[in-house]
């Protein structure tokens, strides 16, 4: 047998070797990740726990704050090394194995690879800029018109109310009490256009408050986290029996349709708050 | 100048350019009339509503059986005239109120939609039991159209499952939630209209 032959040869098992490595961690991290999001959505500290977290990166999908979870213990703000790089930040060397893997969007083709993220507290550099806290009241009040703007429904003030607000499924109306603690009106308002947007007007049947309260209030929780405003861990004594018998993936779309309202709401709520810069436009010069 | 020639050249070749665009004409009328007496003669004319079994099974797809209340039949037949191809067969001999209603598979989701608004339940099939044995699945693998209709096809009814529909009970629904949750976030980023109040007109 030729040399080349023999290179053919080699270069083909060490293919298929490569390849069915590659499946097989592919699959391997699959299927972790659907025993993440079984975890979170069948126990209430976990769920907690992804809640913090999704908060803290709310860009990242349930699917990828699940698998973060499942292998870094006490994970807080993560990205991929480029995603630090770009923040300021670098990988330390000592940590470059201790990376978690997620999926991340293929640079140059369709579909996800697979990629190592490294919580902050395995890089080093520049501070990292948390989203704007809403600390004044004139970042709170953009940020109530913002969220208000999310409603399909009229919204009317009742100062009456024994809360700060609260979606009338029969009239379609959203009361508000305008004497309401800002703060607390926030979290209110950002559960109560949950069920509004989940209500979609009386066009979703199965619609039922009992039911979608731990989602909205998961919604609304993710952003009083991202914009600095505290409020108290949603009721999760439902959460087991809201997802029983779901398999993992609608477990995964449903925590993905949550985190999506949120990151939604929350960019257009940053997109307000944080004044906007300008470069300033480049300078046309005459050309001979 | 004698152009008497030229004249009978022209009408002569006007008659046959007549009657070339004749002959198209006819052919073409003659082909529409074909395909519509086939058509006919298919029993093809009707795409929604109710209809025969043997027009079901002509289409040759597969079949879905769902059993719904006699008392709902009425409102199914509103919401079916302009959804849904679907046939009843109601068996005389039974005693608890419910007639079976067979469709085929492009018209399960909205068969489903009707029931989830009605308060039908999604009967638990096998695949629920896998579940409860394989704690963890190894890749995502499950079958959207899960639960009603899903079961056996008309053509092998003789052993058709035997699940029933039942009201909703307390226990949320899979689907339901899922697409509504769903629906909330698309729409969201479809941008659909916020609500916005009217402001009065500014006055001097």
């Amino acid at each position: 047998m030729g040399i080349l032959d023999e290179i053919i040869s080699e270069k083909s098992t060490s293919d298929a070797q490569w390849r069915a490595a590659r499946l097989a961690e592919r699959e391997n991290i699959t299927a972790l990740q659907d025993a993440g999001i079984t975890e979170i959505t069948s126990d209430p500290a976990q769920y907690a726990r992804y809640l913090d977290l999704q908060s803290d990166n709310p860009f990242y999908s349930a699917g990828n704050i699940a698998l973060v979870q499942m292998q870094v213990q006490n994970a807080t703000i993560f990205g991929t090394a480029e995603r630090w790089k770009a923040l300021g930040r670098f990988v330390l060397d000592e940590e470059r194995p201790n990376g978690a893997k997620i999926f991340t969007r293929a640079a140059k083709s369709k579909g996800y690879t697979i990629s190592d993220a490294y919580d902050i507290s395995q890089t080093q550099g520049q501070d990292v800029s948390p989203s704007p806290f809403l600390t004044d009241d004139k970042k709170m009040a953009n940020a109530l018109r913002v969220i208000l703007n999310y409603t399909q429904v009229p919204v009317v003030p009742d100062r009456d109310l024994p809360m700060p607000a609260y979606y009338d499924q029969e009239k379609l109306q959203l009361a508000i009490n305008p004497d309401a603690p800002e703060a607390e009106a926030f979290a209110a308002i950002a559960t109560e256009i949950a069920l509004v947007r989940f209500h979609n007007k009386g066009r979703s049947a199965g619609y039922s408050r009992a039911d979608c309260e731990l989602d909205a209030q998961s919604v609304s929780y993710i952003l009083c986290r991202r914009f600095g405003i505290e409020r108290e861990k949603p009721d999760m004594s439902r959460l087991p029996e809201l997802y029983e018998g779901w398999p993992a993936r609608e477990r995964r779309q449903a925590l993905d349709s949550i985190q999506d309202m949120g990151k939604m709401i929350g960019a257009s709520i940053e997109k307000a708050v944080v004044p906007q810069q300008r470069s300033r436009p480049p300078i046309r010069r005459a050309v001979r | 100048m004698d152009v008497s020639g030229e004249v009978a050249d022209l009408m002569v070749k006007e008659s046959l350019q007549i009657t070339e665009e004749t002959i198209k004409l006819l052919a073409s009328g003659s082909k529409n009339l074909t395909a519509f007496l086939l058509a006919l003669s298919q029993d093809n004319k009707k795409l929604s509503g109710k209809t025969s079994m043997s027009r079901l099974l002509r289409d040759g797809k597969e079949l879905k059986v769902f059993h719904i209340k006699e008392s709902d039949l009425n409102d199914f037949r509103s919401f079916g005239k302009k959804n849904v191809l679907y046939a009843v067969i109601k068996d005389n001999r039974r005693q608890d109120g419910m007639v079976d209603l067979i469709t085929n598979v492009d018209y399960v989701s909205q068969v489903n939609h009707f029931l989830q608004s009605r308060g039908y339940v999604a009967p638990k099939g096998p695949k629920a039991e896998k579940t409860q044995k394989k704690a963890v699945p190894r890749a995502p693998q499950e079958n959207s159209l899960d639960g009603r209709g899903s079961g056996s096809t008309a053509s092998r009814t003789t052993k058709t499952s035997t699940e029933t529909t039942a009201p909703t009970s307390d226990k949320p629904s899979v689907k339901g939630r899922l697409e509504m949750l769903r629906a909330a976030s698309e729409g969201m980023k479809k941008g659909q209209a916020p609500y916005k109040q009217k402001t009065p007109p500014k006055e001097r």
